[in-house]
């Protein structure tokens, strides 16, 4: 057994971790103690405070609204800030709360009307926010659905998924592909000439999916996706639009390999 | 090899803020009445500037998905917006420089700018009008919504501080301040290119109110950093007035500490030079006031707020951003609330 003394660790003078602002861009001052991170961790917890005040006025706006609003109107999608509940801009917070119904009916013709002589000036089609049925263009879409479709390895190339029909849609997805694949489509309506716009992945630099189409045949919608064998790993979504109109109709998403679906969809 | 993040942030500045200017000009056409409007309303826009907002408003419609050309109307309009409020803003607060040049209102005097401020807002217009042929009827709706919030809040906020040097106000706290340029600065600063990034790049799919905080506090730390600069910059390359905010009797988080660090005897002097209109405020009583603010130990406050408030957005950044994959655009975002510190 040796007689060396046993090799220790410096005793330290701090009595407790560091943590604050202080040294975060590179201060060598210890930061848990010293006036500095003090003065810095108030004013950081005072912005916090006057952020959070900020967010609390436009949920209290928000529910306030979402409670006079007519049956029928989509629920207001973001309850963080004032007005953010309000499809139209910024409402003070409880500004809703008394004549929320009529005053954003009213508020809401005349803006359409406007709007869509605007773009009549400017030589758009000048029906598509009165064809939005009523509901203003501040809905946000829905939840993004489960995955529906699967195609796993092995399984003949052209697969054909099961019907994500709603109660008057039908819907065929048709998957061209040899990598493990899932698909979820989200049909909210389908008329006139609708077009399926090329899916792509939140990294803008991976190739995207442009063999892809939709048609109808016998009485069913039919989404055909053709993926390249070499397609990278991702979740890859597109919009069904209405060619004529320009109104979105729905979207497709297409998850390849065990790439996570983002978490940030509402 | 990564590039080191003061790198990426001029790179990518210099990269979009071109493409910017490129469809600035298309936007700035000229016609009649060329001399007292189209030629002062592209004065501004000219004069350079580091296309911040245009940048950002690019960057996260990368970030979240979306191509560049897909965010450039948007991006041209924000930057419209941003210098017809410049032309409005200095007319307000009588500033005699902007970018290194008279103001335009010191080179045509106050009606013309006026009305140049009023075309520029008019010209910013028209860019998200031309959104609909690209985003589609239902995206350009909601960037138009994003633009009439983002434009609600800024003259919310800049009223506010108008209201304190018309009513003189003195009793003011850092939280006052901070709602002030939370609606002032922050909301078309960073929170509206912020937003209509994710809200183009994610095609409508994503919970926009995740970024506030992140856009709140690299707000806050960009303008206390701004007015520090006004205080202790370079003259050249700041580009504005030295102390020109105490020229103009602004209330600053530097004015606001020193206040409520003075006794009653230099409380009423402030009082009394801030109270008087800008013309009658001599030179030596803003030297007085900047001497005041050094005693009191303002400037080092406000540095250090800046500073926290830039890590707690660098903290922020990471719940904001986490459905985002890494990407040389999520990097720069990332990278901001360092650079607005190290910015001189």
């Amino acid at each position: 057994m040796s007689h060396h003394a046993r090799i220790k660790r410096p005793h330290l003078t701090r009595t407790a971790p560091n943590r604050g602002w202080a040294g975060i861009f590179g201060s060598e001052e210890p930061a848990g103690n010293s006036p500095a991170a003090d003065r810095i961790g108030t004013g950081v917890g005072l912005g916090y405070r006057v952020i959070e005040e900020y967010i609390q006025l436009g949920q209290n706006a928000a529910q306030a609204f979402s409670a006079a609003m007519p049956q029928g109107w989509p629920t207001p999608p973001l309850g963080g800030m004032p007005g953010a509940g309000a499809p139209f801009g910024a409402a003070g917070a409880g500004g809703w709360a008394s004549d929320a119904g009529p005053m954003f009916d009213e508020f809401t013709r005349n803006w359409l009307q406007m709007w869509q002589q605007w773009l009549s000036w400017y030589g758009f089609p000048a029906n598509w926010a009165g064809a939005e049925g009523g509901n203003g263009t501040g809905a946000s879409a829905a939840e993004a659905p489960p995955f529906e479709a699967t195609h796993q390895p092995g399984a003949p190339r052209s697969h054909a998924g099961r019907e994500a029909a709603t109660s008057d849609l039908r819907v065929r997805v048709q998957l061209d592909t040899s990598q493990r694949t899932d698909c979820a489509v989200d049909l909210r309506a389908c008329s006139g000439t609708p077009a399926l716009n090329e899916l792509r992945a939140p990294d803008p630099d991976l190739p995207r999916l442009a063999d892809c189409r939709i048609d109808f045949e016998a009485g069913e919608w039919v989404i055909r996706i053709s993926i390249p064998d070499d397609q990278p790993d991702a979740v890859y979504s597109g919009v069904i639009v209405d060619e004529v109109t320009a109104l979105p109709q729905g979207t497709v998403w297409v998850r390849i390999g065990a790439a996570e679906p983002h978490t940030g969809a509402s | 090899m990564a590039e080191p993040s003061s790198v990426l942030v001029a790179s990518i500045l210099g990269e979009y803020g071109a493409a910017t200017r490129k469809e600035l000009e298309r936007v700035l056409e000229s016609g009649e009445p060329r001399r007292h409007l189209y030629e002062p309303a592209a004065d501004y826009p000219r004069r350079g500037g580091r296309m911040l907002r245009p940048s950002i408003c690019i960057a996260a419609t990368r970030a979240f998905g979306g191509r560049m050309d897909e965010a450039i109307h948007s991006a041209v309009s924000l930057e419209l917006m941003h210098n017809a409020f410049l032309v409005h803003d200095d007319i307000e607060d009588e500033s005699d420089l902007r970018r290194g040049e008279p103001t335009l209102h010191a080179k045509h005097g106050v009606p013309v700018a006026l009305n140049v401020g009023d075309g520029l807002l008019v010209m910013g217009l028209t860019p998200l009008v031309e959104n609909q042929r690209r985003l589609g009827p239902h995206l350009s709706m909601r960037v138009f919504e994003e633009a009439l919030r983002m434009a609600r809040e800024s003259v919310e906020g800049q009223a506010i501080e108008l209201g304190w040097r018309e009513d003189n106000a003195l009793d003011l706290v850092e939280a006052d301040y901070l709602e002030m340029i939370l609606k002032k600065t922050c909301w078309y600063t960073i929170l509206y290119p912020l937003r209509i990034g994710a809200l183009i790049g994610r095609r409508d799919r994503f919970e926009l109110d995740r970024l506030i905080r992140f856009g709140f506090f690299l707000g806050a730390a960009f303008q206390i950093q701004d007015d520090l600069l006004n205080l202790i910059g370079d003259a050249d390359r700041y580009g504005k007035e030295l102390a020109g905010d105490l020229f103009e009797g602004k209330r600053t988080l530097m004015m606001i500490h020193a206040l409520q660090q003075s006794g009653t005897a230099d409380r009423k002097i402030v009082g009394e030079v801030l109270g008087k209109p800008r013309e009658e405020r001599s030179e030596g009583e803003v030297r007085w006031l900047r001497q005041w603010m050094d005693a009191s130990g303002s400037i080092e406050y406000g540095r250090e707020f800046a500073h926290g408030l830039a890590g707690a957005a660098l903290h922020e950044f990471e719940s904001a951003f986490e459905a985002v994959p890494d990407s040389r655009d999520r990097r720069f975002l990332e990278a901001l609330p360092t650079w607005v510190l190290e910015r001189a």
